[in-house]
C-alpha cells in the first residue's frame, strides 16, 4: 500500500455483457454509482462500428439487431486468450461478428468500419468500453479522470489480467489496481461491515449475472482479504432462465393452437423479451402474465406462469449453482458453517429460490443483499480506488491477495507431479519442499517446474527448468531444498539450493513464459478430474516401481559388502544375482510392464533375499527412503 | 388518458415516422431505383423495437385494442419491408413481386379496419395510415 495517486480515481467493473462505474464520495463516506448519459446506472459492454461512426454502450447495443455483424460483444470472453482454445472456438459459433486468428494465435475482430474492413483485439474493444466509462466519470465529476481501479474474475490468469490493464492504457487511463470480482463486492460489503472485523470472517461470495456464474471464499482478518477459492460456470445465468421459459410457452403455443413459432426469430424475439419480464416480475410476485398481440400468424397469445413453475423449469440450473458452491467450499477448505457472511451479486441473484437454496445449504444464515447486486463490484473498485489515492484520506487500510488457479510443483521420480503451492493457494506465498536424489553420484539435480492438477507430472503446464550442480554422493544423501515463491504481481520465482557446497540456482516465470489461459486452467482442472481414476492407476505403478528399485538398491549395497557375500551360499548368491538382473530389466521396460508385476516380483525377490540372509542369520532392515520429503 | 394509452400513444408517434420513411423507400423501390440491404434490416429493427415496446405496455379494455391495433400495424409495415426487400435483391421477378404485393395489400386492409374504431376518436395519425395505404396502391 506504499502508492498513492493524484487525481480522483475511479472504480470500473468491466463486464461480460454490462460495465459499471462508481467513484468514492468523501464526504457521504459511500460509494457512488455514475449515471451514463442514458440515464442508465449499467452501460452495455457493447462496440459498433457503422458506416459514419463508431458507438459504444447503449447507442451500440441498441442498433445490434439491425447490424448484427459490426457490433462487438463478450469481448471480455476474448480477451488475453488464445484463438484456438477450445472456449473461444465454441463461443464463435454463437457471436455474430467475425473472429479470425491473427498473429501469435491471438484472437481479431474484424468488421466494417466506415467502408473498410478493419480488425481489433479484445484490449482494443475493452479499452474502448473504457473510455467510454471514464467519460461517463468525467462528466459527472467535470474534471478529467486518469486513474482507475479494474475488476476481473477471480479466476483470470497473468495474461488476461495483463490485457485487461493494456486495455486501460488504450483508454488512456492508469490502471492503479486490478482487483478480483469477488474482492470487490467482499470490499464493499467489508466496508459496512468493518466495525466488527477485527476477528477473521469468512466471507462467500455469490455472483449470478446475466450469463456468467461465479462464486468465490473470501477471509478477512485484520484488513488483509483472502481469496481462498474460486469456481463457476462460464456460461450459466439469466438469458438461460428466460430460455427454459421460451421453450415453456413455445410448447404451451403449439398445445393451445398446433402451431410451432419455434422457428419465427422476430415472433421468438418477442415471447423472450415478454419471458425476461415475467421473470423479473417473478422475482417479488408469485404470478406473472404473458399478453402478446398477434404472436403468430395474427394468433394472439395470453397465458401465465407461476414462480413455482419457473423454479420447477429451472431447478436442475439453481442446484447445479449450489453443487459449485458447495464445491467451492471444499476447495477453500472451509465448513460451511463457519462461513459469517454470504453476499449475493449479479442480477440473477434476486430469484427467490436461488435465496432459498443458499439459506437453506448455509443453514438459514442471514443472506446479504442491501447492496444492488448489480453495482456492488463496482462499488467495491471505488472502495479501492480511493484507498489508493491521496486525496481522500481514508482511514480504511485493507489489503487484498488472490490465489493460484493451478497448484505448483516439480516433478519427481518416475514423472509423478510433487505438489508444492496448492491450488487456491493465497498468494503472495513462499513454500519450500525439500528433495534428494534418486541415483548414486549424481552430479545435478534436475528441477522441473509444472502447473496443473494431474499427478503425473509430464500431463501438467511445463512452465520452466533448470539443473542444480550437486556433490557426488550416495543416492538420498543430499538434500537440496527447493523454494517456489509468487509475489504480489503473481510472478513465480523458483530457486533451488544445496546447502554444503552452497550451489544455488533460480528461474524467474511470468506470463509471457507460456502461464495457462483460463480455458485452459478450466481444462486442465476438468481433465484432472476426468483421468483421477488413470492417474491414481499410474501413481500406484510409480510406487511400485519406486519400491521396487528401493528394495534392489538396498540389496545392491548388501551384495558389494563382502562380509555379507562371503557368508551367502553359492547357490543363493546365483538366485540372488539373477533375480536382481531381473529387477532391474523389468524397471528398464516398465513402460510394457504392469503394476502388478512389480509388486508381484518385489515379493518374489523379498522371499529370496530373505530366506537366504536368514540362513546366514543377518537381518537388514529395510531403510524408508524416497526422493520427496 | 391512462397510464397505458399514454404509452401507446408515444409509440404511435414513433411508428407514424417509420411510416413514412416505410413509404419512401416503397416508392423508390416501385420506380424501379435499389435500396442498400441496410435501410431495410434498420427500418424493420427500429419497427421491432416498437413493438417490444408495445408488448411491454400492460393493457385492458380500450387500451388494449388500441395497443392491439397498433401491434398489427407495426406487423404490416415489417412485412411489407419484407417484400419490399426481396423485390430490392430480386428484381427481375416481375409476376412474383406483383402477386406479394397483394398479399401485402390485404393485410394492410385488415389493419386499417382495426385500428380505425378507436384511433379515429383519439387520434389523427391512423389517417395518416390509410393515406400511406393509399399511395402504395
Amino acid at each position: 500500500m506504499a502508492k498513492k495517486y493524484k487525481g480522483p480515481a475511479i472504480g470500473i467493473d468491466l463486464g461480460t455483457t454490462y460495465s459499471c462505474v462508481a467513484v468514492w464520495h468523501g464526504q457521504n463516506n459511500r460509494a457512488e454509482i455514475i449515471h451514463n448519459d442514458q440515464g442508465n446506472r449499467t452501460t452495455p459492454s457493447f462496440v459498433a462500428f457503422t458506416d459514419s461512426q463508431r458507438l459504444i454502450g447503449d447507442a451500440a447495443k441498441n442498433q445490434a439487431a439491425s447490424n448484427p455483424a459490426n457490433t462487438i460483444f463478450d469481448a471480455k470472453r476474448l480477451i488475453g486468450r488464445k484463438y484456438s482454445d477450445p472456449v473461444i472456438q465454441n463461443d464463435i459459433q454463437l457471436w455474430p461478428f467475425k473472429v479470425v486468428a491473427g498473429k501469435d494465435d491471438k484472437p481479431e475482430i474484424t468488421v466494417k468500419y466506415k467502408g473498410k474492413e478493419k480488425c481489433f483485439c479484445a484490449e482494443e474493444i475493452s479499452s474502448m468500453v473504457l473510455t467510454k466509462m471514464r467519460e461517463i466519470a468525467e462528466k459527472f465529476l467535470g474534471s478529467t479522470v486518469e486513474n482507475a481501479v479494474v475488476t476481473v474474475p477471480a479466476y483470470f490468469n497473468d495474461s488476461q489480467r495483463k490485457a485487461t490493464k493494456d486495455a486501460g492504457a488504450i483508454a488512456g487511463l492508469n490502471v492503479i489496481r486490478i482487483i478480483n470480482e469477488p474482492t470487490a463486492a467482499a470490499l464493499a460489503y467489508g466496508l459496512q461491515k468493518r466495525a466488527n472485523c477485527v476477528e477473521e470472517r469468512n466471507i462467500f461470495i455469490f455472483d449470478l449475472g446475466g450469463g456468467t456464474f461465479d462464486v468465490s471464499v473470501l477471509t478477512i482478518k485484520n484488513n488483509l482479504f483472502d481469496v481462498k477459492a474460486t469456481a463457476g460456470d462460464t456460461h450459466l445465468g439469466g438469458e438461460d432462465f428466460d430460455n427454459r421459459m421460451v421453450d415453456h410457452f413455445v410448447k404451451e403455443f403449439k398445445k393451445k393452437h398446433n402451431k410451432d413459432l419455434s422457428g419465427n426469430p422476430r415472433a421468438l424475439r418477442r415471447l423472450r423479451s415478454a419471458c425476461e419480464r415475467a421473470k423479473r416480475t417473478l422475482s417479488f410476485d408469485t404470478e406473472a402474465t404473458i399478453d402478446i398481440d398477434a404472436l403468430f400468424e395474427g394468433i394472439d397469445f395470453q397465458s401465465a406462469i407461476t414462480r413455482a413453475k419457473f423454479e420447477q423449469l429451472n431447478l436442475d440450473l439453481f442446484e447445479k449453482c449450489i453443487k459449485t458452491v458447495e464445491s467451492c467450499l471444499i476447495d477453500s477448505q472451509i465448513n460451511k458453517i463457519s462461513v459469517d457472511d454470504i453476499v449475493l451479486v449479479g442480477g440473477s441473484s434476486r430469484i427467490p429460490k436461488i435465496q432459498q437454496l443458499l439459506q437453506d445449504f448455509f443453514m438459514w444464515k442471514e443472506l446479504c443483499f442491501s447492496i444492488n447486486p448489480d453495482e456492488a463490484v463496482a462499488y467495491g473498485a471505488a472502495v479501492q480506488a480511493s484507498l489508493l489515492c491521496e486525496d481522500k484520506g481514508s482511514s480504511l487500510n485493507l489489503v487484498l491477495r488472490d490465489v493460484t488457479p493451478l497448484s505448483l510443483g516439480k516433478s519427481i521420480r518416475g514423472d509423478a507431479m510433487s505438489v508444492v503451492i496448492p491450488r487456491n493457494t493465497s498468494v503472495p506465498v513462499k513454500r519450500t519442499k525439500v528433495f534428494v536424489t534418486t541415483k548414486d553420484d549424481k552430479s545435478f539435480m534436475s528441477v522441473k517446474v509444472y502447473e496443473g492438477e494431474r499427478l503425473k507430472a509430464s500431463e501438467n503446464n511445463l512452465l520452466g527448468k533448470f539443473n542444480l550442480s550437486i556433490p557426488p554422493a550416495p543416492r538420498g544423501d543430499i538434500p537440496v531444498k527447493v523454494c517456489f515463491c509468487i509475489d504480489v504481481d503473481g510472478i513465480l520465482n523458483v530457486s533451488a539450493n544445496e546447502e554444503t557446497s552452497g550451489n544455488e540456482k533460480d528461474i524467474s516465470i511470468t506470463s509471457e513464459k507460456g502461464r495457462l489461459s483460463t480455458a485452459e486452467i478450466e481444462r486442465m482442472i476438468q481433465e484432472a478430474e476426468n483421468f483421477k481414476v488413470e492417474d491414481m492407476k499410474f501413481m500406484k505403478k510409480v510406487k511400485a516401481v519406486n519400491d521396487l528399485d528401493d528394495y534392489l538398491y538396498n540389496m545392491r549395497k548388501v551384495m558389494k559388502d563382502d562380509s555379507v557375500t562371503s557368508m551367502l551360499k553359492p547357490i543363493d548368491k546365483m538366485k540372488i544375482n539373477s533375480a536382481m538382473m531381473k529387477g532391474k530389466q523389468l524397471i528398464d521396460s516398465k513402460q510394457d510392464q504392469e503394476t502388478f508385476t512389480f509388486v508381484d516380483f518385489q515379493k518374489e525377490l523379498e522371499n529370496i533375499f530373505e530366506s537366504a540372509m536368514k540362513k546366514i542369520n543377518r537381518g537388514y532392515s529395510d531403510e524408508e527412503s524416497d526422493s520427496d520429503s | 388518458m391512462s397510464k397505458a394509452i399514454e404509452a401507446i400513444t408515444g409509440v404511435r408517434a414513433e411508428v407514424d415516422k417509420l411510416s413514412d420513411r416505410v413509404s419512401v423507400l416503397e416508392v423508390a423501390i416501385n420506380a424501379g431505383d435499389k435500396a442498400s440491404e441496410k435501410e431495410f434490416l434498420l427500418l424493420t429493427e427500429l419497427l421491432m423495437k416498437q413493438l417490444l415496446k408495445l408488448d411491454g405496455i400492460e393493457a385492458e379494455g380500450e387500451a388494449k385494442l388500441q395497443r392491439k391495433a397498433e401491434v398489427r400495424r407495426v406487423q404490416g409495415l415489417v412485412d411489407m419491408l419484407d417484400s419490399l426487400k426481396a423485390r430490392n435483391s430480386n428484381p427481375s421477378g416481375q409476376s412474383g413481386s406483383a402477386a406479394t404485393g397483394t398479399t401485402h395489400w390485404e393485410t394492410f386492409d385488415t389493419v386499417t379496419e382495426d385500428s380505425n374504431d378507436p384511433s379515429s376518436a383519439t387520434t389523427p395519425s391512423s389517417t395518416k395510415v390509410s393515406q400511406d395505404w393509399e399511395r402504395f396502391d
